[in-house]
């Protein structure tokens, strides 16, 4: 569960949107996130910058981004730490290469 | 690139982008409207006033300017 | 300190659980709210504990403070997870929200891994089934191999069934979840090494994952080296750990849960139906209409039931002792105020009944998707529409349900509309005026008010959305799946909403009730030099460019300010004369009270099979006094009663009206009704007269 929740959080995402995706609970998905939070696996979007730190162009919220001059986070937004990258990276077990996030669908 | 406005009862698309005011775009997000979400449109409401879409096995209803404001990719 | 000074009780519980879950309040009722309060040592985190004797035990318990999980992270949890380690107790009641189920199993299972006898306290769960969600509380059991216990603790349901678990010698707990087997195989030579610990699984796990806890020095070093191992193999023991705890935690919960709704097919053969682009608004309007026939049908008994209460205490009054004017004060003020205020509750309760319901079945937000396309052109959200329609039953609980409504200026500008909309009080008061003036179109009068107040209304509604742009009132909105709502849960809904229109709008209806009892009841006998006579005769100046001449018919218009239909009592008052109130014994009067309570409860009955009889939208029309039709067609004529009419159709909300709109949005936004209603009413109202052939 903890490996699909950082790969989908190679780009930021909200709450809802995770546990869409992961088909459970929001609740505890929240939960789950402060526990990985509290261990700096995870982070809020807009915790200590007013950018996110991934490309923009893979994000669905940019138009809500303070980075865009959007004033506050609405909702939660949630994203990987270095810490949490690098653990995707040794689960996935490739390069320490921090690959560009693809430009939205294909 | 269409709109939900312009999908047919019962066809199948996913969401490419948002638009439209901020405020409305919390709204959408809040209830999972999100791009790369798949959704369905389920019927236009009255005069055609609104849309009911199927996301999942849940049903949102939209007005006609905020279904607009969903943009798609068909699938 | 005090823990230590008293003897260790017997027992010693601790209660564990997610903030917020009843942990607190669980204590309170199984020791009977004899808890002491301090903090734990060398913190400000509360420390809540009782002594009390169960079956003849003593027994202490503590409460731990709120914790998501056991791994510390918060000053809380990491009293929390000391504590347990270090107390060694003999029982943990885990206290788990049956709502929220897969975020709390998670300290379940890390409870269960700490190899503690640990018992399942299943709270919440009236709310949880309000969510539509129903919890197997056995199946759970089996799976986790502990007691569980169903509770409502604010209600102390099933505390019972808890004392007695608490006092059961539980076996300690077993591990639930499987991890990998590099994990495993891990935490199996830890736990070797800590051999006679009943906690070596949840320590040698933690140790793993990183955390601090204390160990011996060389087991320590042995799982720093373990966990290094298995990091340079690709695996992180902490996420592997959490991971697979919250995948067993969802799984868990996934077979356990009840979702007790229509399958998404059922719903949606449902919406094809409600939803119909044209069957639609006819099948909601329809509804509309059952809702307000239930509502009349099955109150009315009640507040016939209410009046023949009040009637015998009058008797009672009238038969004692008393000096006249205090027999009036307590008759007609006291007891009519309070009876005033009964009379609505029986609306209220069916009223409520029903939109309960509505909302928690699905029906409201599907009304709500119908209607928005009627309302767009007001500016408001389709979600108004339903306090509006509920404004023709009855202006009250139409106001609180504006609640459902989420942006506060649209919830206001359908609250300030609301009192414009006839309510059924209203209705026989037209009723009668459009058969005494108006005989051959008396039906198109009273709808043509109706529509009248409809349109004052909207439009207050779309020309304040004007001066006040909302941000954008927006109707995207989830449409649910439709479910069943328990009878209990609606019921108590609807008494509690009730019951908090009684306590807070009681005692000022009950007052205004009294001002006016002084109004008619100061300065002499006769009503006629009464100071509301007086009043009356003063203000008949400022209707007379309305038609309305007679101080009789302006005087009624300030008793009508308590509730519309008193205006006709008061006419019949003060055109024919009141009839003194027949004293009555006091057999006489419980002999009464029995037998309205009879009829009462077999009107109520009668009530069941008449809801599937022919429609009729509101009570019939109280009877007129004799003589007061005729009374009244030689006072006005046919324009002034036009003007008449739609002057208390719009004019000064009812009290209990003005009540709730104060209750909600303040005392600034009751007066503005007040005066603004007041203003459209006169304006209306001498258009009507200008207008109307005479
Ligand atoms: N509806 C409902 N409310 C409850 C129940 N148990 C507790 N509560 C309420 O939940 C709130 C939190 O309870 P509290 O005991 O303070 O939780 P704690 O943080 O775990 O100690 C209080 O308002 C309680 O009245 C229950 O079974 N049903
Ligand atoms: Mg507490």
């Amino acid at each position: 569960m903890t490996d699909q929740l950082l790969a989908l959080l190679e780009r930021p995402r909200t709450t809802a949107e995770l546990s869409g995706e992961l088909k459970t609970d929001e609740q505890a998905v929240e939960g789950l996130l402060s526990l990985l939070g509290a261990r700096g696996y995870v982070g809020k979007a807009y915790d200590s910058s007013p950018t996110c730190g991934t490309g923009c162009g893979s994000c669905s919220l940019q138009r809500l981004c303070p980075a865009k001059g959007e004033e506050a986070p609405f909702l939660p937004v949630w994203r990987l730490t270095a810490r949490g990258r690098d653990a995707l990276l040794k689960v996935r077990g490739t390069s320490t290469e921090v690959p560009c996030p693809k430009v939205q669908g294909r | 690139m269409t709109t939900v406005c312009h999908l047919e009862p019962d066809q199948n698309a996913q969401i490419s982008r948002l638009g439209g005011p901020p405020g409305l775009m919390r709204r959408l997000v809040a209830l999972g409207l999100r791009p790369g979400a798949a959704i369905r449109l389920v019927r236009r409401a009255p005069l055609g006033g609104a849309f009911q879409i199927a996301l999942g096995d849940s049903f949102i209803a939209l007005r006609a300017q905020e279904a607009g404001q969903i943009h798609l990719e068909l699938s | 300190m005090a823990a230590l000074a008293t003897a260790r009780a017997e027992r010693l519980l601790v209660t564990v659980g997610n903030p917020n879950v009843g942990k607190t309040t669980l204590i309170n009722a199984v020791s009977g709210s004899r808890f002491e309060v301090g903090n734990w040592p060398g913190t400000t985190v509360d420390r809540l504990s009782a002594h009390c004797k169960l079956s003849g035990r003593s027994v202490e318990i503590v409460d731990l403070p709120g914790s998501y999980s056991l791994a510390a992270t918060t000053p809380e949890e990491k009293i929390a997870r000391d504590e347990l380690l270090a107390l060694k107790p003999d029982l943990v009641v885990d206290v788990v929200d049956a709502g929220n189920l897969e975020r709390n199993l998670y300290l379940t299972l890390e409870l269960a891994e700490m190899g503690l006898p640990v018992v399942v306290a299943l709270n919440l769960v009236d709310e949880a089934r309000a969510k539509g969600l129903t919890i197997d509380a056995d199946l759970l059991a089996r799976e986790l191999g502990l007691a569980v216990v169903p509770l409502v603790a604010s209600r102390g349901e099933g505390i019972g069934e808890l004392c007695e678990q608490a006092l059961r010698d539980n076996p300690a707990a077993c591990p639930l979840v499987a991890y990998q087997p590099c994990i495993e195989a891990a935490v199996e030579e830890l736990g070797a090494l800590l051999e006679g610990a009943p906690e070596r699984r949840w320590l040698a796990l933690a140790a793993l994952s990183g955390e601090t806890v204390r160990l011996p020095l060389p087991v320590a070093e042995r799982s720093e080296s373990l966990r290094q191992k298995l990091e340079a193999e690709g695996v992180d023991p902490f996420l592997e750990i959490a991971g697979q705890r919250y995948r067993t935690a969802h799984e868990l919960s996934q077979r356990v849960l009840d979702r007790q709704q229509a399958p998404p097919q059922l719903t949606e053969k449902i919406d094809r139906w409600l939803l119909h682009p044209w069957l639609g608004l006819p099948l909601f309007l329809a509804g509309m209409l059952l809702v307000f026939r239930f509502t009349f049908l099955f109150s009315d008994p009640w507040i016939e039931f209410v009046g023949a209460v009040q009637g015998v205490l009058a008797g009672w009054v009238a038969g004692s002792a008393l000096p006249p004017v205090v027999q009036s004060f307590l008759a007609d003020g006291l007891i009519g105020g309070v009876g005033t205020v009964m009379a609505f509750a029986p609306v209220l309760f069916f009223l409520y009944l029903a939109m309960s319901f509505a909302e928690s079945s699905g029906f409201l937000s599907r009304a709500a998707f119908i209607a928005d396309r009627v309302m767009h052109w007001a500016g408001l959200p389709g979600r108004g529409f339903i306090p509006l329609m509920l404004g023709f039953g009855c202006n009250v609980p139409a106001i609180y349900a504006t609640r459902t409504m989420e942006d506060f200026n649209d919830r206001l500008r359908v609250a300030l509309a609301i009192p414009f909309t006839a309510c059924s009080a209203r209705l026989a008061v037209f009723v009668l005026f459009a058969a005494v003036f108006f005989p051959a179109q008396a039906t198109a009068v009273v709808f043509g008010l109706y529509l009248l107040g409809l349109a004052a209304g909207l439009t207050t509604a779309a020309i304040l959305g004007k001066l006040a742009p909302t941000g954008h009132s927006s109707g995207a909105m989830e449409l649910p799946a439709y479910r069943l709502p328990t009878l209990g849960l609606t019921l108590r809904q609807a008494w509690m909403r009730t019951f908090a229109f009684i306590k807070g709008a009681g005692g000022s209806i009950t007052i205004t009730v009294l001002v006016i009892w002084l109004l008619l009841n100061v300065g002499g006998g006769k009503p006629e030099n009464s100071l509301y006579a007086q009043l009356s005769q003063l203000l008949v100046p400022v209707f007379t460019p309305l038609g309305v001449t007679d101080w009789r018919l302006v005087g009624a218009l300030i008793p009508g300010f308590i509730a519309k239909e008193v205006v006709i009592g008061t006419l019949g008052v003060s055109y024919l004369g009141s009839e003194p109130v027949a004293a009555l014994g006091l057999m006489d009067g419980l002999q009464q009270l029995g037998q309205s309570f009879l009829t009462a409860c077999w009107a109520f009955l009668n009530a069941i099979p008449a809801m599937f009889g022919l429609p009729q939208l509101a009570p019939p029309a109280p009877e007129a006094p004799d003589g007061l039709a005729g009374a009244l067609g030689t006072s006005i004529a046919p324009a002034g009663a036009m003007a008449y009419l739609v002057f208390l159709l719009l004019y000064t909300p009812c009290v209990a009206t003005v009540v709730a709109i104060r209750q909600e949005f303040g005392r600034r936004w009751a007066s503005f009704s007040v005066f603004y209603q007041l203003l459209v009413a006169y304006v209306l109202g001498l258009l009507a007269y200008l207008v109307w052939p005479s």
